[in-house]
């Protein structure tokens, strides 16, 4: 086995979560805290007001950002088509080395039905390369993967114990070893579209140099399962076809989803791959793939997942994703100015407003649905005080219209997936977001104290359901 | 083909706008010129004026009476007053926004005329007939929320013929915020409301063969807009004045005014439903004679094409006019001629229709003189001022002079009270009635106003609360100020400055405290 710490720990990246505030970061924090520590005993009010002002603005601008997405989405084809007869007409011998990379963890009951899903996929084996990423110590799916692979496409590579134990970091490895002009990543239980690999290199292609990436759709074999897939699906529904094309129509960084990217090989790795040491390291790599000028295009071609049946579960996933995206915002602003003069204005707003504005916007709505019921149980006239009437009046607007339009852009997901019966579940989803505060107040916390730790997520409760 | 006739499209609207624009302008500025903007146009802008300029201002003094859009949408412009008086003192920015707002209308509605048919020419007679129609001029100019309410049904009604044409989901999104504007302008949206979600519920239900779950989200996606509008316009009423729908509630709001007027309009409209039938037949006859001809004949043709756009202006439009018909027949409602104003491009719009759908030269000009035999109609509708009770303030020459006497009555008011250098909160009064005279005022801080929030304490102490004159109006039936003083006996003279009109009739007392 080669060395490959270097590139592995991705140690030359300058945006490496391997720290998550540098020491400049660290001090300017503590100063500023100071500051306002002294200016809060001098006079509490105005903090207080400050406050109050900053966070309002913050979040409508959010609610805005969110609307004016949807809104670009809606306007044009945003999403790279290539139809089925287009994919299917290059010849194969026309066609790269492509090489999935697939990252798994203890999960020795899924490993069967991945062959199951990989066999499907339209693509001459001699070209395909398949490298299973195994963790040394997990001897358990070692055994599964070994008793079930089948052809010489695919492989097992075990990835030789060290820290940090990430995806981010085995996928360092794969890659580091891969043959492929293309290379994505898969979950063990994903399910790809078949001409997903056709398709992704006829559009790129297409494309040209520009594009390094595109992100495939990523939607739910498990919609049914209970009220928490179903509002994960709407979610994801959202995302993908609405969120993800309109920052591709307005010209912004994607943060890339966690599985079905499509990367040609030899930029990535100029790149340095993942950062191993980020939770989210695919919406870090979107955000660095900006940073380096290249673009992201969003792929129609769906890769179903399993989405979280269990509210624990659940809970753990959505704190790493959070933590994740705090993560990747923190360390793109460590140096302000250069990524204002990579990313430009549109990208600074995506990253603060989408990377960072998801997860502060989780686990502020938990404070700001506490204090509007405060109000009205109590009517405290300190809170006259705080909320000063501009202010006052914009967190009015955000708390009505703010939360009416994220209801109502989940119903049109409703309708743009053609699935009418979840219009029940788009209308209950402030229920859903009570579930994203939670997750967003453990990745908050977590961040502080364990940044490294990923929450390991549970597959194959489908499974066990369905043997139930 | 599409990248081609866009521009071109676009720069022949411009020219409409422009035209409309200039003419709607010039008419805003003959009623400002000449004083003769209603009361009910000065009240919508002294709502929105309360919000900034008051002695407490904050938002919610926008008032709940009243659906808010027509005031909301002036903030914005509030403190180019500081620049230019007269713009609320002389209610030259209400004016303006009607011009703004009808031009905008005429903008749409050429663009849904250009979508139903083909010929240039016609395409211009057609919005001319809407655009030049004389009740259009005249709330083009004169600050009403017609102008505002007809604008967002407009918008609807484009959005509507849009979803029936393309079929593409997205563009039932504007349809339900259209529809949510327009209950922000008027409480009548309520009609529309219900009537569009109701049809684009049907539709979908038809066009995806009989499924019911496909046809209730398209139901919400067109109706959770305007149906959280409602709610939330509800709530908020009350959380700050404690009644839900104050418009019907309220001792200021339509019902409560209806009721005290019952009498009069009952002497003008008859009190019976045959009465009423017979001068509401003749202001629909008026103001769009033909109309049920073109909707029949037009619902005719439209169904030989399977046209499902004619349903766009005939929901839309058509169940406003339902709603006012039914407010008034059943003696609930002023039977304003204007109420009845979205006939006039209801009329024109199924004329369209129909030209477009018979494709036949003879009835694309009967349906032309058709149309346009409103106008001779409408002449003779204005010149009868019973059957056009508002307008007669501003088409006769004895109504104008009225008018515009009320606003030298206020002037007045206010000057004296300004030249009395008077500290803030010294002059307590109702705004539901003497708005005007608070607009006129150089010193709107010197009054105490109804939607203050210590204007309840003040009325029932006003000694307590250093109040040094009450402004009362003469006969106003639910003024507060007035009532609590003197309740339902006539203000003595002997301590109160009377202000009369040109007739000798008193407008205001002031008077003086301590009594």
């Amino acid at each position: 086995m080669r060395n490959t710490s270097d590139p592995v720990r991705n140690g030359n990246n300058p945006h490496s979560a391997h720290v998550v505030l540098t020491r400049p970061q660290k001090a300017g924090l503590v100063i500023a805290l100071l500051i306002i520590g002294i200016i809060a005993i001098l006079r509490p009010m105005l903090v207080l007001q400050t406050i109050v002002a900053v966070v309002t603005l913050a979040y409508g601008a959010a609610i805005i950002f969110r609307v004016v997405l949807v809104y670009a989405a809606g306007r044009g084809e945003h999403q790279v088509r290539v139809s089925d007869e287009d994919a299917r007409a290059v010849p194969d011998d026309e066609l790269p080395i492509y090489t999935v990379l697939v990252p798994a963890y203890n999960e020795p009951s899924v490993i069967g039905m991945l062959m199951t899903h990989l066999g499907a996929i339209e693509y001459p084996r001699d070209k395909l390369e398949v490298i299973l990423l195994l963790e040394e110590d997990d001897r358990e799916t070692i055994e599964a993967a070994e008793a079930s692979i089948s052809g010489d496409h695919v492989r097992i590579l075990v990835v030789p114990e060290s820290q940090p134990k990430t995806k981010p970091k085995a996928c360092n490895v794969g890659l580091e070893q891969s043959r492929g002009e293309f290379v994505t990543i898969y979950d063990a239980e994903d399910i790809p579209d078949p001409l997903q690999l056709r398709r992704a290199v006829v559009a790129l292609r297409r494309l040209g140099k520009d594009y390094v990436c595109l992100q495939a759709e990523l939607s739910y074999f498990n919609v049914d399962q209970n009220r928490i897939t179903r509002w994960f699906s709407l979610e994801y529904a959202t995302w993908f076809r609405s969120l993800l094309p309109g920052l591709v129509a307005l010209r912004m960084p994607i943060p890339l989803g966690g599985t079905s990217n499509h990367f040609r090989t030899q930029e990535l790795r100029e790149l340095g791959a993942w950062d191993p040491y980020n939770v989210t390291e695919d919406a870090d790599l979107g955000i660095r793939l900006a940073r380096s000028g290249y673009r992201v295009g969003v792929l129609h071609s769906v890769t179903l997942e399993e989405a979280n049946s269990d509210f624990i579960n659940w809970i753990k996933q959505r704190s790493r994703w959070y933590k994740g995206y705090l993560m990747t915002w923190l360390v793109h602003l460590r140096s302000p100015r250069a990524t204002f003069r990579q990313l430009g204005w549109r990208g600074l707003l995506c990253l603060n407003l989408f990377v960072g504005g998801t997860p502060l916007a989780a686990v502020l709505n938990a404070v700001l649905w506490a204090t509007t019921l405060l109000w009205f149980l109590d009517r405290p006239p300190i809170m006259e005080e705080i909320f000063i009437p501009p202010y006052y009046y914009i967190g009015l607007f955000c708390l009505i219209f703010g939360n009416a339009t994220v209801i109502y852009l989940n119903v049109l997901s409703v309708r743009t997936m053609d699935r009418p019966d979840l219009l029940g579940t788009a209308l209950l989803s402030p229920l859903y977001w009570a579930m994203m505060s939670l997750a967003g107040a453990k990745a908050a916390w977590q961040l502080v104290v364990k940044p490294s730790y990923w929450e390991k997520t549970t597959h194959g409760l489908h499974l066990q359901e369905a043997s139930k | 083909m599409t990248l081609v006739d866009t521009p071109v499209k676009t720069r022949k609207i411009n020219v409409v706008v422009l035209v409309t624009g200039i003419l709607y302008l010039g008419i805003a500025i003959w009623f400002w010129r000449y004083h003769l903007m209603p009361g009910d146009s000065s009240s919508r802008l002294a709502n929105a004026y309360y919000t900034i300029f008051s002695r407490d201002p904050h938002l919610a003094a926008i008032g709940f009476v009243w659906n808010p859009l027509p005031s909301l949408l002036l903030i914005p412009f509030l403190p180019l007053t500081l620049v230019f008086p007269a713009l609320t003192q002389e209610s030259l920015l209400a004016v303006l926004a009607s011009a703004a707002l009808m031009t905008a209308t005429v903008g749409l509605f050429h663009s849904v005329i250009q979508k139903i048919v083909a010929n240039r020419a016609l395409q211009i007679a057609l919005t001319a007939a809407f655009a030049l129609h004389p009740m259009t001029l005249l709330y083009a100019g004169n600050g009403m929320s017609e102008a505002c309410f007809l604008f967002t049904l407009m918008l609807a009604v484009r959005s509507l013929h849009l979803w029936l044409v393309e079929k593409r989901v997205e563009q039932l999104v504007p349809l339900g915020l259209a529809l949510a504007l327009s209950y922000g302008a008027r409480y009548e949206a309520l009609a529309p409301l219900a009537a569009v979600t109701a049809l684009v519920a049907a539709i979908t239900w038809w066009r995806s063969g009989r499924n019911g779950a496909l046809a209730r989200t398209d139901a919400v996606i067109v109706g959770l807009p305007g149906l959280l509008a409602v709610a939330l316009w509800a709530l908020a009423s009350k959380i700050i004045v404690g009644q839900w729908f104050a418009t019907f509630s309220s001792q200021y709001g339509n019902s409560a005014q209806v009721s005290t007027s019952a009498a009069d309009i009952g002497s003008v409209t008859g009190d019976d439903l045959a009465g009423r039938l017979s001068y509401w037949g003749h202001q629909m006859t008026g103001l769009a004679p033909f109309a049920a001809i073109l909707l029949i004949a037009a619902l005719a043709f439209a169904w030989h094409r399977r046209d499902l756009a004619i349903l766009a202006p005939i929901t839309v439009l058509g169940s406003v006019l339902a709603f006012d018909a039914m407010a008034f027949l059943s003696g609930t409602s002023f039977g304003w001629l204007r109420f009845h104003i979205a006939v006039v491009p209801l009329a024109v719009l199924l004329a369209a229709h129909l030209i477009a759908d018979a494709r036949q030269r003879f009835v694309t000009a009967a349906s032309l003189v058709l149309v346009l035999a409103a106008f001779p109609t409408m002449f003779s509708i204005l010149s009868d001022s019973n059957l056009s009770r508002e307008e007669a303030q501003w088409v006769t020459e004895s109504g104008r002079f009225n008018t515009s006497d009320l606003h030298r009555i206020n002037t007045q008011v206010a000057s004296d009270l300004d030249a009395m250098n008077l500290p803030d909160g010294a002059v307590l009064t109702d705004v539901a009635y003497a708005f005007g005279v608070v607009l006129a005022s150089d010193n709107p801080d010197q009054f105490v106003i109804t939607p203050d929030r210590d204007f309840a304490a003040a009325v029932a102490d006003p000694t307590a609360h250093h109040i040094q004159y009450l402004l009362l109006s003469a006969d106003g039936s639910a003024d507060a100020v007035r009532l609590a003083r003197y309740g339902p006996t006539p203000v003595p003279l002997d301590n109160a400055t009377p202000y009369r009109d040109a007739q000798g009739g008193v407008e205001w007392f002031l008077v003086k405290t301590p009594f």
